[in-house]
């Protein structure tokens, strides 16, 4: 029978990853010293997976190196042999080489891979090394040299059987020659080959279980399907529509409200449904495209346990909140923002051993991520418990680079100088976490996601940087102002409250810069007419006022009308156009009409950075 | 029709053994560690098992002691899934009760014909 196993290379892969990314994360504990069976036979067993499945599907490579592995973890296991330091660095860098290698395999690209037989004979010498009496030769063993005899998915047959009963009288393809009524293809005996199956009993008499099983395996069969892989593509169009959807939906609502408001119930009514329905609609296909923060957590031991060896620190790493859930394209993008973060964190935060002891910490340093949600807005933080910002430092610095400053600046105002584009202050510039021309991309990162970065630090006890991210970057819950003719949102997220001030309220300072005061508190006051430029505003009916906060900082936005509140479908402009300073992006609202989407947190740092210079 | 439980923590394993073995008509329930194989088979009567020895929870020698131990399956067919045809692996599969092994990679004739056998 011609069975075609294609379509199981696919799983293998998802698997073979898996598998990898296990062995990375387990690899990093290995170096404690202690002997942990359970750990190394979760290992042993890893690579033994990927070792079948390769074999399986001829991958001879992969089955090869991942068979060095394997028996390496064997000595391991079996106690032979202590893994320290070296082993882990072996086993992270074979893990890399395979990961390549079954992406290359994913791709397609079958043919043979040097770095492959390169990291197959470094485990080999290294297992070697140790000159452990059982380690069996380097050269490739008997599994794995029958896939290399077979291009197809199967080894080979030709070296023996492939299975048997453990019955001597009746199947056993061991002893007996074949007496049995149906013998084994492959029954002929051959002690010294390997065979490959084998019964210890006799069969062909199993009726014990036979009667009335089965009965319920269709049910359990359908019960166990509880999940299906579908491509993103596929989602993301779905969401694409429902987002026009939902834009129709508001269309309609906003033509019905202007013809029959009141005269017809039964169109109001229908109209309301539609409503919640497509707004769940919306919402039921946006959690088909979370996942959970686990993604983004997953690849930080490495990193980790790469930095902090190469710069010779103790540090742990802790996480939490790992089944919080952000959009599939916010994970992805959130990855290198956070390395960043992380690498810093470690490089200038944390310090060496002797200064921690010296200043009566533990010895080894600690990076903690956490991710949370709170309202609609997802929070990761990322602290360290090292030296901390030197706020004294950060001013000497930016006084240096001719950078705009003054001691009488809050903590949160200096300690924001670090994502300035330039600003360093790594005594020493290291290889890690580059010339400073790192923070201020992350701020940028962030804020291209809709999103604002703050940072607290105590000299002495640490650094804490808070990311705070949208849900998702399709759909925006924002509140609809007017300037002059045309429309704009301000994201919900930055909205505080909605203030209409007096006019006593409001304070002149120099240079056209105005304060208002919101409860005893003096907030700078921004025009939005101003942001935009809006030729035909009209000042005397600015009389409305957004309190927004960013960045632990709050502002004012006086605007001219305040339309209301809406979820919104968020259109990128970079798509289109360049991106536009102080704008985030594009909706079109209920009436057919663009609004854009205002990017509140560069409008508030452009508006503190012009009263400095005008200070 | 027969019923078979194929037990393995690999995914691509498990599924490519049912995929043969639906292919040849039988019904197949997956498990993906001895323990769940366990349940499974407790829920459900089978008349064949096919296990894998290494998994996490519960590995496929323990599970077939647990399956012996059951009165459904004192004489059920157990084939114990092995990457090595070695002597101390037979002696540990044939103490345990197992029924007979299969070494791994299997090509689908081979697994459909052990099945047959241990079916009639």
């Amino acid at each position: 029978m011609a069975i075609d196993l294609n379509r199981f290379i696919a799983t293998f892969f998802d698997e073979a990853q898996e598998h990898l990314e296990s062995i990375e994360e387990k690899a990093m504990s290995l170096a404690s010293g202690r002997h942990d069976p359970e750990l190394l036979n979760s290992i042993f067993r890893a690579a033994h997976s990927i070792k079948g499945g390769s074999g399986t599907f001829g991958f001879t490579q992969l089955s090869e190196a991942t068979h060095e592995m394997e028996t390496l973890f064997d000595q391991l296991r079996k106690g032979q042999r202590l893994a320290d330091a070296s082993t882990v660095r072996l086993l992270l860098d074979a893990c890399d080489v395979f990961k390549g290698h079954v992406a290359r395999l994913k791709r397609g690209e079958r043919g043979p891979d040097g770095s492959m037989d390169a990291v197959r004979e470094r485990i080999a010498q290294y297992r070697e090394k140790a000159g452990s009496p059982v380690a069996s030769p380097s050269t490739p063993t008997a599994a794995a040299a029958a896939v290399a005899a077979s291009e197809s998915f199967f080894s080979s047959q030709a070296e023996g059987e492939s299975f048997g009963l453990f019955d001597e009288g009746v199947l056993g393809p061991e002893r007996a020659s074949a007496p049995a009524p149906a013998p084994a293809p492959a029954s002929a005996p051959a002690p010294a080959a390997p065979e490959k199956f084998g019964f210890f009993e006799p069969v062909g008499d199993s009726k014990a279980a036979a009667s009335g099983s089965g009965r319920d395996a269709a049910r359990a069969r359908g019960a166990e399907q509880s999940s299906i892989r579908v491509s993103t593509e596929k989602i993301d169009r779905i969401v694409n529509l429902v987002g026009e959807l939902v834009i129709a939906q508001a269309m309609m609502q906003q033509a019905a409200g202007r013809f029959a408001s009141q005269q017809d119930e039964h169109l109001n009514h229908s109209l309301a449904a539609l409503d919640r329905h497509t707004r769940d609609l919306q919402q039921a296909v946006m959690s088909i495209r979370m996942m959970p923060m686990e993604f983004v957590f997953s690849r930080f031991p490495r990193l980790v346990y790469d930095v902090s060896t190469r710069l010779d620190k103790k540090v742990q790493l802790r996480t939490q909140g790992h089944e919080t859930e952000l959009d599939k394209e916010m994970i992805e993008l959130l990855i290198d923002p956070l390395t960043h973060v992380v690498r810093n964190a470690i490089d200038h935060g944390i310090e060496t051993s002797e200064d921690r002891v010296a200043a009566g910490k533990s010895e080894s340093g600690t990076v903690s991520m956490r991710a949370t949600h709170r309202g609609g807005s997802v929070i990761i933080e990322v602290s360290d418990d090292g030296r901390g910002l030197d706020r004294q430092r950060l001013l000497a610095k930016a006084r240096e680079l001719g950078m705009p400053c003054d001691d009488a600046w809050s903590d949160a105002e200096v300690f924001a100088l670090i994502f300035e584009a330039g600003f360093s202050t790594a005594k020493e510039v290291t290889d890690l976490s580059g010339r400073g021309v790192g923070m201020d991309v992350v701020r940028r990162n962030i804020a291209s996601l809709g999103g604002s970065v703050a940072i607290h630090s105590s000299a002495g006890y640490g650094t804490t940087i808070t990311i705070q991210l949208p849900l998702t970057l399709a759909v925006l819950e924002g509140m609809v102002v007017s300037v002059g003719d045309e429309q704009y949102i301000v994201p919900l997220e930055f909205v505080a409250e909605a203030i209409k001030p007096s006019a006593k309220d409001v304070k002149m300072v120099a240079n056209h810069a105005s304060l208002v005061q919101v409860r005893g508190e003096y907030l700078p006051l921004i025009r939005l007419s101003d942001v935009v430029e809006a030729g035909d505003a009209d000042p005397s009916k600015a009389e409305l006022c957004l309190v927004v906060e960013v960045d632990n900082r709050r502002a004012a936005l006086l605007i001219e009308g305040l339309l209301g509140q809406q979820q919104l479908v968020v259109k990128s402009l970079d798509a289109h156009l360049h991106a536009v300073p102080g704008v985030a992006g594009a909706t079109i609202l209920g009436d057919g009409r663009v609004a854009l989407i205002l990017d509140v947190s560069s409008i508030v740092r452009a508006n503190a950075a012009r009263a400095r210079i005008a200070a | 029709m027969k019923t078979i439980l194929a037990v393995d923590d690999s995914a691509t394993m498990r599924e490519m053994v049912a995929f043969v073995l639906e292919s040849a008509g039988y019904r197949v329930i997956e498990a993906e560690d001895g323990a769940q194989g366990l349940d499974r088979a407790t829920a459900t009567p089978v008349d064949l098992v096919i296990t894998d020895q290494n998994m996490p929870n519960m590995d496929g020698l323990t599970l077939v002691r647990s399956l012996r131990e059951l009165r459904d399956y004192k004489s059920t067919p157990i084939l114990l899934l092995t990457t090595e045809s070695s002597d101390s692996m037979k002696q540990q599969g044939r103490a345990a009760g197992a029924t007979g092994w299969l070494v791994k990679p299997f090509d689908p004739a081979t697994l459909l014909e052990v099945v047959g056998k241990v079916l009639r």
